[in-house]
């Protein structure tokens, strides 16, 4: 069995920062839709150039994640809807589907992010998330 | 292995594994009976393959947590079993009963089932997942009250650390809870009433310890942190369960004739169940990241990522998104509950099973980890499965928001047969992810099989 060296979250400069955007990009998603973004962004653009390097990383993920994110729920919701009316069972079937999906791929996203900013590691989302910064 | 009587969980994951192929088998059947309505009728009626498919993943399931327990807790002990004969003739006991049952439903007509095994002595039959004829139950309940003993006796005798002590609060629970199967009241609302604390209790109550447990003993393994770090999330996880499920139970008395406070009990503690799936989730992968060392068994560590993942979307997200009392008022007993079903029991229950099974048998089978090579198939069949129960549950959930539309909200309602002809689309899709889902199991039990450059123990 190898042995990998042990990952030290609590000496990582920046983590308390790095988990506290990881935890609002959750309550964006699940608790206070809106509010939670309001508090991120406010921390993102307050620490975006002084703070220690992982919570740079970690607030640039989150809150450009949260923006993109919504704008993908909310703008393919609306039209789904102004295209199928409120009034046909197939523009129900593809906004639910649409929405849970979605939603549920940002939360699981931000779990998995708060894994990392908890053991001092970056984390990019998939596919939406903007390119680490390295410096 | 470390303690030799560790051996005696090896039947039963064989077991549990050759019980779930049989389960997925009749999933398959009747999906297509779905479809097409006389498949195999009147060999395997619907309601026969339904009550087989749904039996067998009780079984299987309770054959792991048993497995489980014989490899985890002379383990966690660090003491050989109380009796490791015991525990052989007991497996023997449940698997020729359970056969024996399962044969029973196929052979003959239930009512006649129910009249051969003196259901007119006590009646506990005909209600959904405690089917089992009376001697079955009983069955069940000495078999639970001998194993029980086997593992209390070895803790008590040994080492007793909390994965021990949730494990068995699980187990003990899952024994206690099932008692409530002897229990019919005339009365159809106290019938349904106490039905829940059998079926609800279990899968959202005790059996999340049991979840927790292995997970935890899982993790402590593979990623060798310290076990004070583990156990105190494991404390963490099973108060939420215990705080949000218990009353949770509501959520399934909205609609049977109880009082109407339970609309408000039900839909808050029940809103609240994802918590536990959540931190679940920020537990395995938060354990995995803090990793002290690189376990040669990558496959055991992807079971376990993927727990939680799984438990948390399908017990977590697709629980919530029904279990509001003014939206379970239109869902109620749709094909949304199946697909909940299906995503939460593969996430929380399948798959910390076949986590323990894929961390316990090379082991048992004395190496550390398998091959490489078969390690890349056991992946491979992890995804499968996985992205296959993703697509059944979505399909499903289509399903059912068209009935609900059509049978339930429309201002013209059309009858329950009509709309099942006009969801007939995704019935057919989910029965071909059924086969790929079936392809994953078969690769899972092949990987096992495969040679190659094994780690050793």
């Amino acid at each position: 069995m190898n042995t990998a060296p042990e990952h030290a979250p609590q000496e990582t400069p920046g983590s308390t920062l790095a988990i506290a955007a990881e935890g609002l990009f959750l309550i964006n998603l699940l608790a206070a839709p809106g509010l939670g973004f309001m508090v991120l962004a406010w921390l993102w653009w307050r620490h975006r150039h002084s703070a220690p390097l992982l919570a740079r990383q970690h607030l640039q993920q989150t809150f450009w994640v949260s923006a993109w994110g919504g704008l993908l729920i909310v703008s393919f919701s609306l039209l789904f809807i102004t295209l199928g009316g409120l009034h046909w069972e197939w523009t129900w079937v593809v906004v639910i589907l649409y929405f849970t999906c979605v939603h549920s791929a940002l939360v699981v996203g931000g779990i998995v992010g708060l894994a990392y900013a908890m053991a001092g590691r970056p984390w990019r989302f998939p596919l939406i998330g903007p390119r680490l910064n390295r410096d | 292995m470390q303690y030799k009587s560790q051996a005696v969980a090896k039947p039963y994951f064989i077991a549990a594994i050759g019980l779930f192929l049989g389960q997925i088998l009749f999933g398959l059947i009747m999906g297509l009976q779905y479809v097409i309505g006389d498949f195999l009728f009147p060999l395997i009626p619907f309601n026969v393959a339904r009550m087989v498919h749904t039996n067998l993943l009780i079984v299987w399931l309770l054959f792991g947590f048993m497995g489980a327990a014989y490899y985890m807790i002379p383990e966690e002990s660090e003491t050989e079993l109380f009796s490791p004969k015991l525990a052989l003739a007991l497996f023997w006991i449940f698997l020729v009963a359970g056969a024996l049952t399962i044969v029973g439903y196929l052979a003959v007509p239930y009512a006649t089932l129910a009249e051969l095994t003196g259901n007119d002595i006590l009646e506990t039959m005909g209600r959904e997942f405690l089917e089992q004829p009376l001697v079955t139950k009983i069955g069940i309940v000495i078999v639970a009250l001998a194993f029980l003993f086997n593992i209390t006796m070895t803790v008590l005798k040994g080492r007793k650390t909390s994965i021990t002590v949730v494990l068995l609060l699980g187990l003990w629970g899952l024994a206690i809870f099932f008692l409530f199967s002897f229990y019919n009241p005339t009365n159809l609302v106290m019938d349904k009433f106490y039905w829940w604390w059998t079926v609800h209790l279990w899968v959202e109550g005790v059996w999340e310890l049991i979840l927790g447990a292995l997970l935890a003993f899982v993790l402590i393994k593979v990623t060798g942190v310290d076990r004070e770090v583990i156990e105190k999330w494991l404390y963490v996880i099973i108060t939420l369960s215990l705080v949000t499920g218990l009353i949770g139970t509501g959520h399934h008395y909205y609609w049977i004739g109880t009082p109407e406070y339970w609309q408000w009990w039900g839909s808050v503690f029940s809103a609240l169940e994802p918590i536990p799936f959540f931190a679940m989730t920020v537990f395995a992968f938060n354990m995995v990241n803090r990793r002290r060392r690189e376990h040669p068994n990558k496959a055991a560590t992807l079971w376990a990522l993927g727990t939680g993942v799984m438990a948390f979307l399908g017990a977590g997200v697709w629980g919530f998104l029904h279990t509001l009392a003014p939206v379970n008022y239109y869902t109620h007993g749709t094909q949304i509950t199946a697909a909940h079903g299906h995503m939460a029991f593969y996430g929380a229950y399948a798959m910390v099973v076949l986590c323990i099974i894929s961390y316990a048998m090379p082991i048992l089978r004395g190496r550390a980890a398998n091959s490489n090579k078969a390690q890349v198939v056991e992946m491979w069949s992890f995804w499968l499965m996985t992205i296959a129960i993703v697509f059944i549950t979505l399909f499903l959930t289509a399903a059912g928001i068209l009935q609900v539309w059509l049978q339930r909200v429309s201002d013209t309602p059309l009858p329950f047969m009509v709309v099942q002809d006009k969801v007939a689309l995704f019935y057919w899709m989910r029965e071909w992810t059924g086969v790929v889902f079936l392809i994953g199991l078969v690769l899972y039990i092949a990987s096992f099989f495969i040679k190659g450059e094994e780690k050793a123990a």
